[in-house]
């Protein structure tokens, strides 16, 4: 084996402009597939990430339109401007907060959060603003559907012991001019701001924030009846995107004529992530023919240069097949190379369009996912060799000496 | 004693474009080691087809060829293969070097493959061209040695393996006369002392005062020549 080695790559080193360009057909093939396969993956993964973080969140709720009953929706003092609701302007019911339990019992569904969602008129001539309850009880349920302490722009998050005070999201904020310390007229108190929270796209989301028992004080000098134990909304954390589904109708069995919004519209979303790794298919399968052509076509010429000289090696003793293993480890050798040298470029292309794009790539995934990448892509370059090698190796090794060294 | 190489009723002819070529027909003479045959005849009869046959790069339409009594026209190519590279000598007319590799690769080239080590391969190539003259020249290229010193190289490639049969075809056909006696100078002793036999195929220019027999090849059939 080690002499085929050897000799296959004193062939390399002999003919150094054919080698040149075999080699670097293979770099530039492996180059361009790395780059692509790398940045698409990467692509793929953070959509992947994306959509199963969206698309595994959804609120549930009763619409108010499936009942009669004033006592459902809490009796609103000023039904037209106020009431519990959900985005965009969906008026809803009032459900007991109990229903968590029978939702967290669902196998499907990771974590559950009641939440009060309450459109508020500031004064007579007032602007409409919506008051969302925070219950840190629930934090596993909220911090992915509402908000968390990652979301502050500045100030501080709610802490044990806070009262009376509340969180602004920033496109409220920017709208009137708030900034911590500001107050805020909530019913008829007034509420200092503590914190600005970002406007991310979340499953949930209110103009203000305040702690659960702030919120149900402020909203229950608005209704007609107290709030009993009682939530509009149910924020709910499925077991990932593909559980999603599943999630969500037993979720709406459990609220009855409940209903369920994952808010973000995942599908088509996962229908172009199926349309992108349908063309990563296709092109890589067309790169790697048009690789294989080009060894075949590159190995092939190899092989009839040296007729003359696998004619003499037969003559003095070489079967036909350590003349095919020959031809199979010059082809291999040049895969190896080009394979090797093309995934460094190719990575390097990586790292530039990564960097220049901004994108945040995590180190697991240079030091896991890309070396398994390349790896996959080496072997698959590897059999690429082996394919083009065969033809151009089955030629050489059916080389008759005594004809070919009679016709020179 | 048993002759090293025995050919009986041997025939070989071409097809082309439907018509049958006859080369020879029922040739049939014996070899022992310690003789140098010298095949003669005009270009074009048939001798190099001949050594082809019994060195078995080609195969014949008939009859049969026995080296050291057992029948090698059946054997399968991979078996000729192996008795080429560990008993059968080839010389040929244009020396034919591989002209990427160094003569000591040259040499090497029939020890290849046959589970000798390469250091094992590397002295006994190095033996052997030093033994001929050209210790000095052991990785330079064909391209780089005189005609006289690449025909020493394809001599050394010969009997690496220390054959016990060299077929030799024109060996002095493109080289001056002194060079050609210089060729005849280093394999001669190797069948005089009877460790090997050789065939030489020349159309005429090969001194037939050194062989030990001389048959002339015409019009598809052998027949010894007086000497």
């Amino acid at each position: 084996m080690r002499d085929i080695v050897a000799n296959a790559w004193r062939e390399l080193r002999r003919r150094k402009l054919r080698s040149f360009g075999a080699v670097g057909g293979y770099l530039l093939a492996c180059a361009f597939i790395v780059a692509i396969v790398v940045m698409l993956q990467f692509d793929l993964q953070s959509k992947h990430a994306t959509v199963s973080y969206m698309g595994a969140r959804f609120l549930a709720y009763q619409p108010f339109v499936r009942t009669t009953d004033p006592d459902a929706v809490g009796r609103p003092l000023d039904p037209v401007n106020e009431g519990f609701f959900t985005e965009p302007t969906v008026v809803t019911q009032l459900l007991p907060k109990n229903l968590l339990e029978k939702i967290a019992a669902i196998p499907e569904v990771r974590a559950v959060a009641p939440f009060l969602l309450y459109r508020f008129k500031q004064g007579e001539n007032g602007h409409i603003f919506s008051v969302g309850a925070y219950d840190p009880t629930y934090q596993n349920a909220v911090r992915s559907t509402l908000v968390s302490p990652k979301d502050l722009v500045s100030g501080a998050f709610f802490r044990a012991g806070d009262s009376n005070v509340v969180l602004v999201d920033k496109s409220y904020a920017d709208l009137w001019d708030l900034k911590v310390g500001s107050v805020v007229v909530i019913g008829d108190m007034l509420y200092p701001i503590i914190g600005i929270t970002a406007s991310h796209a979340r499953t949930a989301r209110a103009d203000v924030y305040m702690l659960w028992p702030d919120a149900v004080t402020a909203i229950n000098k608005r209704l007609g009846r107290q709030l009993a134990d009682e939530a509009n909304i149910f924020l709910v954390e499925a077991n990932g995107i593909e559980a999603a589904p599943v999630a969500m109708k037993k979720v709406e069995e459990v609220l009855q004529q409940g209903h369920a919004n994952p808010v973000v519209c995942m599908p088509p979303v996962v229908k172009f992530m199926g349309l992108s790794h349908d063309t990563l298919r296709l092109v890589l399968a067309i790169v790697a023919v048009l690789t294989v052509l080009f060894a075949m076509n590159s190995q092939w010429s190899t092989v009839a240069e040296r007729r003359h000289e696998i004619a003499i090696l037969k003559a003095i003793g070489w079967k036909d097949a350590s003349i095919f293993l020959q031809i199979i480890a010059e082809s291999l050798l040049v895969a190896l190379l080009g394979s090797a040298l093309g995934a460094l470029v190719g990575y390097a292309g990586f790292l530039a369009i990564s960097t220049s794009m901004g994108a945040r790539v995590s180190l697991a995934y240079h030091v896991i996912r890309v070396p398994l990448t390349i790896l996959a892509i080496m072997l698959v370059a590897l059999l690429t060799g082996i394919l083009a090698g065969l033809l151009p190796a089955s030629r050489a090794a059916r080389t008759r000496p005594a004809e070919v060294l009679r016709t020179l | 004693m048993e002759p090293l190489l025995r050919v009986e009723k041997l025939s070989k002819s071409y097809h082309t474009r439907g018509h049958e070529v006859k080369v020879f027909a029922d040739v049939s003479f014996a070899v022992n080691a310690g003789e140098l045959l010298l095949v003669t005849g005009r270009s074009g009869v048939g001798k190099s087809t001949l050594l082809g046959l019994l060195s078995g790069l080609d195969r014949a339409n008939s009859g049969s060829i026995f080296f050291q009594e057992k029948e090698i026209t059946g054997l399968s190519l991979a078996e000729l293969a192996e008795l080429r590279a560990s008993s059968i000598g080839m010389i040929f007319q244009n020396f034919n070097l591989i002209p990427g590799w160094t003569a000591r690769e040259n040499v090497e080239a029939v020890l290849m493959h046959r589970g000798i080590s390469a250091a094992e391969r590397q002295k006994r190539a190095a033996d052997i061209l030093s033994e001929l003259g050209l210790a000095d020249r052991l990785e330079n290229l064909p391209a780089e040695l005189s005609v006289g010193q690449q025909q020493r190289v394809a001599i050394a490639r010969t009997l690496v393996n220390d054959p016990v049969l060299i077929l030799a075809d024109e060996p002095t056909g493109d080289v001056d006369p002194e060079t050609a006696a210089e060729i005849v100078e280093l394999l001669l002793p190797r069948v005089k002392s009877g460790r090997a036999a050789m065939i030489v195929a020349s159309h005429g220019l090969f001194d037939t005062k050194l062989a030990t027999r001389v048959v002339c090849l015409k019009d598809g059939s052998l027949s010894e020549t007086a000497q």
